[in-house]
């Protein structure tokens, strides 16, 4: 970065203290999106921003980070398996999860510290989310036209109309 | 503007349909698992939940990987003491096909899938499609009970429920409403005028000191008239009477430990009084065990006495149910508790005896007990399965009293594995009787 970019240092700093709120995330957030936008000049997405527990994380990672999917007993072993091994400490849960879609919907873990939020809050709300919107692969997914999540929602209505035709459970038993 | 959303706020459990479309596949095999733990482990640690095994087929996932055999492969290794930059590593000669026995990542190369059951989940299995009799004539129809609750404060009570912290809550605010001196203000201003007696008279020390006699004479007259504590201030806790269902059960563990009773008996019994009171457990919210054992009289003792006491004598069965009847009477009013009891014995009863027995079990205890269990600990070579015989005198006895009276059962247990399936006949054989 050439010296003309570079900002005066702040006179206080944004945030003291692990603890983080809501309003300091708002804060934060808007610290980090003037750089990102103005400093380095990413096209991103609109943000929403989601704060999870880590018993939603790991409901995360056995529906393989889908904010909505159909039910399978397979998703429910992973739960299984991922839980022991949080419980017992062979494995650290994500700081965040990032979907790719527009608007860019991302998870937070809200055992995070205020520093660990606003690098994620940097990393996944413009990082990816740039990323996102600007491949050409992603960018037949996430046009407008086409929002990742609703054909997603479509796609399940129409699997659990089937399931329950079929008479409950019996679909992927 | 991004959106801030908190989800944490959401409903739990949202992969639970998941959990249980797992279970729901890995029943059959979970429900064996938790079974033969009921039955290896010590009853005390069985009930604990915790993990079971159960053999991974059935829960294999299919996915692609590489071939094992054939194929080239490029990797970059770290290297070690044996092996540098440029070496080559032979392929490994697997015979026979199938994957090695390294857990892989994700669990598929493993020959048992290890699952952690919650304590609630453990306890459902091991219970399955059991059920307590009369339990739910109990708890749901005449298992009621007034039961105070608190419910806030109110201005007017009774000195025992007197609510300090309000009560003084109360004070403060009011005092400082009215503006009542405190201590201290008062002691500076007699501090001050003790300062002014030892100084040099001036003009302006007597001028002050007139001020500060007015100042505290108004403030000494405030104290007098604000009350520390005025009646207005005082709350009581307030109690509302709520029909709440009884959830306290007490169960009676009678014992025979006259010489005939040995380790073996006296262990089997033990195993069927954990299970018995693992259960109520499980249905109250508080359940009390009275350990009474006997010989040719009867003592309320305390569990390690219960089971490791030793005590000679003769056998008289009616002294512990005499005995039950006066803790009964005493202490577990049957309005508010529900009164199980469970009785093991090796069978053997003083002559005479038996028929005072039957006569307290049908007109003392069993008009006010949800259940009666007796369990006779038989000989090691007799099967569970009774085959008739020669019955034992108390056997003999209670033999009437299981066909009439619906809360009475008893069963024989000759093997520890006896007791997790006699447990299960005996509320299932109940549970006939109930519906006939």
């Amino acid at each position: 970065m050439n010296e003309s970019v570079r900002r005066p240092r702040a006179a206080q700093p944004l945030f003291e203290g692990a603890e983080w709120d809501f309003a300091l995330m708002q804060e934060v957030y808007e610290a980090v999106k003037d750089v990102a936008l103005n400093d380095l000049g990413l096209d991103v997405f609109p943000n929403q921003i989601e704060v999870i527990s880590a018993e939603q994380m790991l409901d995360a990672y056995s529906s393989v980070g889908m904010p909505l999917m159909y039910s399978h007993w397979s998703f429910g072993k992973r739960f299984v398996k991922d839980e022991m091994l949080y419980r017992k400490g062979y494995q650290a849960l994500a700081y965040e999860i990032v979907i790719n879609s527009n608007p860019c919907i991302s998870y937070y873990m809200e055992e995070n510290s205020m520093a660990m939020q606003t690098l994620v809050l940097a990393h996944a709300a413009f990082g990816h989310n740039h990323f996102f919107k600007n491949n050409y692969l992603f960018q037949q997914w996430t046009s407008e036209r086409h929002p990742r999540l609703s054909r997603i929602f479509q796609a399940l209505c129409r699997g659990m109309r089937g399931e329950i035709r079929a008479g409950g459970g019996r679909v992927g038993a | 503007m991004p959106q801030f959303i908190d989800r944490r706020l959401n409903p739990r459990d949202k992969s639970l349909g998941n959990r249980m479309r797992f279970l729901k596949r890995t029943r059959a095999r979970i429900k064996e698992a938790v079974d033969k733990a009921v039955r290896e482990r010590m009853i005390g640690d069985a009930a604990k939940g915790g993990s079971v095994s159960i053999p991974s087929d059935g829960i294999n996932e299919p996915f692609f990987h590489d071939s094992e055999h054939g194929g080239d492969r490029n990797r970059v290794l770290p290297g070690n003491r044996e092996f540098v930059t440029g070496d080559r590593i032979d392929k490994p000669k697997g015979g026979g096909g199938g994957r090695g026995r390294q857990g892989s990542t994700d669990g598929d190369g493993e020959d048992n899938f290890t699952f952690a059951l919650s304590e609630e989940e453990f306890l459902d299995l091991l219970f399955e499609d059991l059920e307590l009799p009369d339990l739910i004539k109990s708890s749901l129809k005449d298992a009621k009970l007034a039961e105070p609750r608190r419910a806030g404060f109110s201005a007017d009570g009774v000195i025992p429920n007197l609510n300090v912290l309000r009560t003084m809550r109360q004070s403060l605010s009011r005092r400082l409403a009215l503006r009542r001196p405190n201590k201290r203000e008062v002691e500076k201003l007699e501090l001050r005028l003790a300062e002014i007696a030892e100084l040099p008279e001036t003009e302006a020390l007597k001028e002050e000191e007139a001020r500060l006699r007015i100042d505290l004479k108004r403030l000494r007259h405030l104290q007098h008239a604000i009350p520390f504590i005025d009646p207005i201030d005082v709350r009581y806790n307030r109690f509302t009477r709520v029909t709440v269902p009884r959830a306290k059960a007490v169960m009676f563990c009678l014992m025979d430990v006259s010489a005939s009773m040995g380790e073996r008996e006296k262990d089997l019994a033990k195993r069927f009084f954990i299970l018995l009171h693992l259960f109520l457990k499980r249905k109250y919210e508080r359940v009390d065990v009275v350990f009474v054992r006997h010989t040719h009289e009867a003592k309320e003792v305390d569990e390690h006495e219960f089971f490791y006491g030793r005590e000679t004598g003769g056998t008289v069965v009616s002294s512990a149910l005499e005995q039950m009847i006066e803790i009964r009477d005493k202490r577990y009013s049957p309005a508010e508790w529900n009164i199980y009891c469970a009785e093991a014995s090796d069978g053997d009863n003083s002559g005479g005896d038996t028929e005072h027995c039957v006569e307290l079990l049908t007109e003392h205890i069993l008009p006010t007990t949800q259940y009666f269990a007796y369990i006779e600990i038989a000989d090691r070579d007799i099967s569970s399965h009774w085959s008739g015989g020669d019955s034992k005198e108390l056997w003999r006895g209670y033999a009437g009293l299981a066909e009439e009276a619906k809360n009475f059962a008893m069963r024989k247990v000759a093997n520890p594995a006896d007791i997790y399936p006699v447990f299960r006949e005996l509320f299932a054989r109940q549970r006939e009787k109930g519906a006939t």
